[in-house]
């Protein structure tokens, strides 16, 4: 299903990580980067997804129980990871991953497209935080040389797609129950 | 296949009559007729006896059409990729079938 549309347009200058940032209900957030080959980090995520409120799930992410939220985290990490931290824990994750069977034979991240998600724990949400990670992210990304970023959200998550929207995304056709969007950086 | 194989071994347990059809897609790789001789496959593996129909037109209407027609009990599909991500995502066939069949479908993950 290679057949996405991209706007002609790129979308740049977005903050990059680290960064603190204070959410709306004052309490200090840290942004940075997650890391492959740190134990620490791949435990601390898997942590927040045990926390995470199964009634939240969207189209069959994040699994449940703690074995499948490790296997369904394992691959996410050779990708592209921002995580949002308030004191020890995490409390948000931002991911890219490439639309490609063999990620190790990618030259340059600009060949590929890469698919994002984002989740932000119950008692985090609704306080500027993912609009926070989410460019983030991108920026992130953009200095990695990522070009093209893509997702799908659920028709009916208006919030949502309204905050793809305000971060430059834009609707780009629909895969069944699915809106598909898309943003270019570069 | 794997919804197959799911199927026969449901039926087999259940003791159930199964029908088997192949639909006309042209968005896959194998045709209709591969398709079919590997159900017949299937099928002979699993030792099960069943009728495997070919239909042809839009994909998602014929087999809710037959299915209601013959008055089928159950209508049991596929559908669930996963995207790179581990979204799942339903293919149109698969909306078409859980929207418009008046039969109950049954959606193997």
């Amino acid at each position: 299903m290679n057949n996405r549309v991209y706007p002609d347009e790129p979308v740049g200058s977005f903050p990059t990580p680290p960064a603190t940032i204070s959410d709306k209900f004052d309490r200090p957030i840290e942004i940075r980067p997650l890391e492959a080959d740190a134990p620490d980090d791949a435990d601390a995520l898997a942590e927040m997804y045990v926390l995470f409120d199964p009634a939240d799930r969207a189209q069959g992410i994040p699994p449940t129980g703690e074995k499948r939220i490790r296997q369904w985290i394992e691959p996410l990490l050779s990708g592209i990871n921002i995580a949002a931290w308030h004191e020890d824990s995490v409390v948000g994750h931002a991911t890219l991953v490439p639309d490609t069977d063999d990620p190790a034979a990618l030259e340059t991240n600009a060949d590929v497209d890469w698919e994002l998600a984002i989740f932000v724990l119950q008692e985090y949400q609704e306080a500027g935080i993912g609009t926070q990670l989410l460019m983030n992210l991108l920026g992130y990304a953009s200095e990695q040389g990522v070009e093209r970023v893509w997702l799908t959200v659920e028709r009916w998550n208006a919030p949502a797609i309204a905050l793809y929207e305000r971060v430059g995304f834009e609707l780009c056709g629909a895969e069944s129950f699915e809106q598909v969007m898309s943003i270019r950086l570069a | 296949m794997k919804t197959l194989h799911a199927t026969i071994k449901r039926t087999l347990e259940a003791g159930d009559t199964l029908t088997v059809a192949v639909l006309e897609n042209d968005g896959v790789k194998r045709s209709q007729a591969e398709m079919s001789e590997e159900v017949h496959d299937c099928l002979e593996e699993a030792g099960l006896e069943a009728d495997v129909r070919l239909l042809s037109g839009d994909p998602g209407s014929e087999l809710v059409t037959v299915a209601e027609r013959e008055a089928f009990d159950q209508v049991v599909i596929g559908g669930g990729e996963a995207s790179p991500m581990g979204k799942i995502r339903l293919g149109p066939i698969t909306e078409f079938v859980l929207l418009n069949s008046p039969t109950t479908v049954t959606l193997v993950r």
